[in-house]
């Protein structure tokens, strides 16, 4: 049988399609923390009501259809609760190119080692599925774990965007980083492909 | 300063587009490919006028969205409409925009027509918008606009590596930005008998 690496599915959780009625209440209420709100994109300024997700998750599937992006949710294998979302947005197909957002929603369920892995699940998708060349993604200068976490995933610093954020009554830079697919797969070469005879 | 010199400067002025005029202009502008290539990343398009029409007039009835406005560029001699520049993405919160410019007529290229386009849309951002930054990217292939841009006072941030592939070649993806600070320290020593 011809055997590929799953990269839909990680020792703890899995990706997924939204579930817009179970999921919009749940993420609604992740939405009334500020660095969500900001992770999740979207151009929301304010937490946003389960109502006003559904249209936001309307919209993610039309993107889809159009190529612009490809979002999924991220669960729990073992009971498919909601732990949060990985994007790739922002897609043009003939660069090779895609911006990355990925958070996990609950407090509770962070540094459990769930967003290494869904990182390296949505990375494989890009570089293996989409064929990109390079995957970027966006962090304010003041969230020191979320910028260890991307460098240990080997994205390089690429741009400071000099004051761009305000938060906290003070102004950030916003680093924008880069990881090339070449690099990526340096790092994590592709498992073996099992071809029948 | 008279009311209306934000937006005009000594050879331009940046005017408010009705949607079926400016429809002609940048409908024409997209034939030209070398222009489709410095402008954006999307595959060249040659939209047609009813397209481009079309998109103006949904911005006209959605009430123009408060995070952007687009001009076009007027030159105050022959009153030849020749570009456009416009603030988009405006994030009142964090008070910075993201600034876009093309000039569509190619003859009127390396003339400083983008710089004089670029402070003004700068100056309105800074002096009537009160936002604190304005950010930019350029094509790695467009010296000629990194130059213009650093005239106005926009410095280098960093590069996105290889964003583009055109032509078989991969190009990076160079951001820049302007502070209002530094911004207006230019202004007094460039200009210190007009305070």
């Amino acid at each position: 049988m011809l055997h590929f690496e799953n990269f839909f599915e990680s020792t703890d959780l899995h990706l997924t399609a939204i579930r817009p009625d179970a999921d919009a209440p749940i993420e609604s209420r992740w939405t009334h923390e500020p660095r969500y709100l900001w992770a999740l994109g979207g151009n929301f300024i304010f937490p946003q009501p389960p109502s006003r997700l559904k249209k936001f998750y309307e919209q993610l599937e039309k993107d889809m259809d159009e190529k612009r992006l490809v979002h999924f949710m991220l669960r729990q294998r073992t009971d498919d609760s909601l732990l949060g979302f990985a994007r790739l947005e922002w897609l043009e197909l003939q660069h090779g190119k895609a911006l990355l957002r990925l958070a996990i929603g609950d407090p509770e369920q962070r540094g459990r080692g769930y967003g290494a892995q869904a990182i390296h699940l949505i990375l494989r998708y890009a570089f293996d599925e989409l064929n990109l060349y390079r995957v970027g993604l966006s962090l304010p200068n003041d969230d020191t774990r979320a910028i260890r976490f991307v460098e240990r995933a080997g994205f390089q610093l690429e741009v400071r965007q000099r004051a761009a954020l305000y938060l906290n009554g003070q102004h950030v830079d916003n680093l924008r980083y880069g990881l090339l697919a070449q690099e990526y797969l340096a790092r994590n070469p592709r498992p073996a492909m099992e071809i029948p005879q | 300063m008279s009311q209306f010199s934000v937006l005009q400067g000594t050879r331009l002025r940046l005017v408010a587009p009705d949607a079926a005029p400016a429809a002609e202009h940048f409908s024409r502008w997209a034939h030209n490919l070398t222009y489709a290539r410095l402008i954006d990343t999307d595959p060249a398009r040659i939209w047609s006028v009813d397209t481009v029409k079309k998109w103006f007039e949904d911005e006209e009835k959605s009430g123009g969205a408060p995070t952007s406005v687009i001009w076009l560029m007027q030159k105050l001699e022959d009153e030849q409409i020749i570009g456009f520049i416009g603030l988009d993405g405006i994030r009142w919160e964090h008070g910075d925009t993201w600034v876009g410019i093309g000039i569509g007529e190619e003859s009127l290229w390396g003339q400083g027509y983008g710089s004089e386009a670029m402070q003004l849309a700068v100056q309105y951002a800074f002096t009537v918008l009160n936002l604190q930054r304005v950010t930019l990217c350029v094509f790695e292939y467009n010296p000629r606009a990194i130059r213009s841009y650093e005239k106005v006072g926009f410095v280098i941030e960093g590069r996105e590596r290889g964003v583009i592939l055109r032509s078989g070649k991969r190009y990076d993806l160079v951001y820049m930005g302007i502070l209002r600070a530094e911004w207006q320290q230019r202004q007094t020593q460039t200009q210190p008998a007009a305070r």
